[in-house]
């Protein structure tokens, strides 16, 4: 069976400012051992591939999106974007592509959200479209919680990005592998299988789940406290967790958000 | 008032990040005052290759002459526009248009009805107003040609760039099909008359398909014959887009364009030699 190595990485939210201060970030996160930075696709901030390109400039970390809102595009304009972006930074992007879950973006651009199984179709008809167009194509990561985007990332994807968005104890995540060891047949041992941590909390007592509660509106502290993408503990207990998901799930690949840069790289250092 | 001249090159290149930064890096040498990209499927995708040229670059501003406005959702390109200009402190310009030709319709899986001019029209105003109203002071290029599009100019745009080929001008619209010298007196003149005022602020730009100084071969006229079609070299020769001569020639022809059109700022495509051949130009301005 195929093991990956451990892989980080974090995403870098909101305004990106001037490209001092943009490229500082993105220094720090290398500096702090992540091997690939992540932006997000909301409206109105931030613009994916001009910031990557710009984030070419500091050496060393792969570049992905985490994940486009694909809905949001024509797959033809998109497939220049990425060929082009790739090839500008020297093949260090990692195209994550997910079917956008937030009705806020649809709005603001003035689409319909549509139900999510058009918007899973549209997801299958650009990567078709890029697959005929991009050349050489970067590794692909497909987001999925729903049955049909994993069973469309055990067709297509290079990684699976797992996202845990409904309270769900870690329960959520053995099913889901089950489900994709399934539908992928052959191709499971393949797959690079990665997961979204929304929270890193360090703490022997209460945790301070003030963040976490925006980041999952509507789910009680003891729904927070169980969901497998919250990491709380001491450090090395939080790296146990990581050994324990790699051991039973094949998950090796793991993203934070910025406001948990440094305190995760402290858990990346123990894992190292 | 006269204003200075401005000298931009339309890249088609693409490349290899170290081959794409080189030309920058030259476009800066050879005294550019724009480094412009085009919007053509399956050129080189503007954004990403204006962010890369800005990285290896400190002077030149950076533009898209003319992005296929059409092709995009408003709300996507004001946040591209937005980001760039935050990216680059400030050195970019938007140069808008509707997008001309079919293909890049075609290759995008929009039929080019949903591409009419009209429909084009809207969405270059709709997001020119959804920067200004979100407080960005980005210049706004606008490449016209038909009445429409001229008048749209002439409300919202810093800068007009003239295009006086006549297959620009929708069919029914007036120069549709007619021989391209004096159109650009023409439209100039239409513009003036619909921007009223207004029309003391707007820059006024002429793109060069070819820059040949005299002495150094034929001139290629590849690029004029397609946008002219059905013109003879001698006429093409003496279109005021196809500039031929000494590198003095050039210059007094340029300064003729600004004394009796108004016209300060060119824009060559980099096409044939038209590269160094207008650095060459330019380096009689300084």
């Amino acid at each position: 069976m195929a093991s990956y190595p451990f892989r980080f990485g974090v995403a870098l939210l909101g305004a990106v400012g001037s490209a001092a201060d943009w490229q500082a970030r993105v220094r720090q996160a290398a500096d702090l051992g992540y091997d690939i930075v992540h932006v997000a696709d909301h409206l109105p901030t931030l613009a994916p591939f001009p910031s990557l390109v710009a984030a070419a400039s500091v050496p060393g970390p792969r570049l992905g999106t985490l994940a486009l809102n694909t809905g949001l595009y024509r797959p033809a304009v998109l497939a220049r974007d990425v060929a082009d972006t790739n090839r500008l930074i020297e093949g260090r992007l990692e195209l994550g592509l997910g079917t956008g879950h937030s009705p806020a973006d649809y709005e603001a651009a003035g689409l319909p959200l549509g139900r999510p199984g058009l918007r899973v179709d549209h997801v299958e008809q650009t990567i078709t479209e890029l697959r005929r167009l991009v050349d050489p194509m970067p590794p692909l990561l497909v987001a999925a919680s729903g049955r049909r985007m994993l069973r469309l990332a055990a067709r297509e994807a290079d990684i699976v990005g797992l996202i845990v968005v409904t309270p769900d104890s870690e329960q959520f995540i053995a099913d889901r592998i089950e489900f994709l060891r399934s539908a992928a047949s052959d191709r499971f041992d393949q797959l690079e299988l990665n997961l979204s941590v929304l929270s890193v909390i360090f703490t022997d007592g209460d945790p301070d789940l003030t963040f976490t509660r925006q980041l999952l509106p509507g789910q009680s502290d003891e729904q927070l406290r169980a969901s497998p993408g919250v990491l709380i503990g001491s450090v090395s207990q939080v790296a146990e967790t990581l050994l324990r998901y790699r051991e039973k799930y094949r998950l090796t690949y793991f993203s934070v958000i910025e406001p948990y840069m440094k305190d995760f790289a402290k858990v990346i250092e123990r894992l190292r | 008032m006269t204003r200075n001249f401005r000298f931009g090159i339309i890249l088609f290149s693409k490349g290899t990040r170290s081959v794409w930064q080189d030309i920058a890096r030259r476009v800066e040498d050879l005294g550019y005052d724009v480094l412009l990209v085009p919007d053509h499927v399956p050129m080189c995708a503007p954004f990403p290759a204006l962010m890369s040229a800005a990285a290896v670059t400190t002077r030149p501003l950076l533009g898209t002459m003319v992005l296929a406005t059409g092709l995009y959702n408003p709300v996507l390109l004001a946040r591209d526009v937005a980001q760039v200009y935050e990216l680059t402190d400030g050195r970019f310009e938007l140069g808008l248009g509707t997008g001309w030709m079919a293909g890049d319709f075609e290759a995008t899986g929009l039929p080019f009805p949903l591409g009419r001019s009209a429909l084009r029209t809207c969405t270059t105003t709709e997001v020119t107003r959804m920067l200004r109203e979100a407080g960005h002071r980005v210049p706004v290029l606008i490449g016209a040609g038909g009445g429409r599009m001229l008048t749209l100019a002439a409300k919202h745009a810093d800068i007009v760039s003239i295009n006086d080929a006549p297959g620009i001008v929708p069919r029914g619209e007036p120069g549709h099909n007619k021989l391209p010298h004096g159109l650009l007196a023409e439209r100039i003149g239409f513009l003036r008359q619909v921007a009223g005022d207004r029309f003391e602020q707007i820059e006024l730009c002429l793109v060069l398909c070819s820059v040949h100084i005299a002495g150094s071969g034929e001139p290629d006229l590849g690029m004029a014959r397609a946008l002219y079609p059905g013109l003879s070299d001698e006429e093409l020769l003496r279109l005021p887009g196809v500039q031929h001569g000494s590198e003095q020639d050039i210059a007094d022809s340029l300064r003729q364009l600004r004394e009796t059109q108004g016209i300060t700022y060119f824009a060559a495509m980099e096409y044939g030699g038209n590269l160094e051949a207008f650095g060459k130009v330019i380096s009689q301005f300084r």
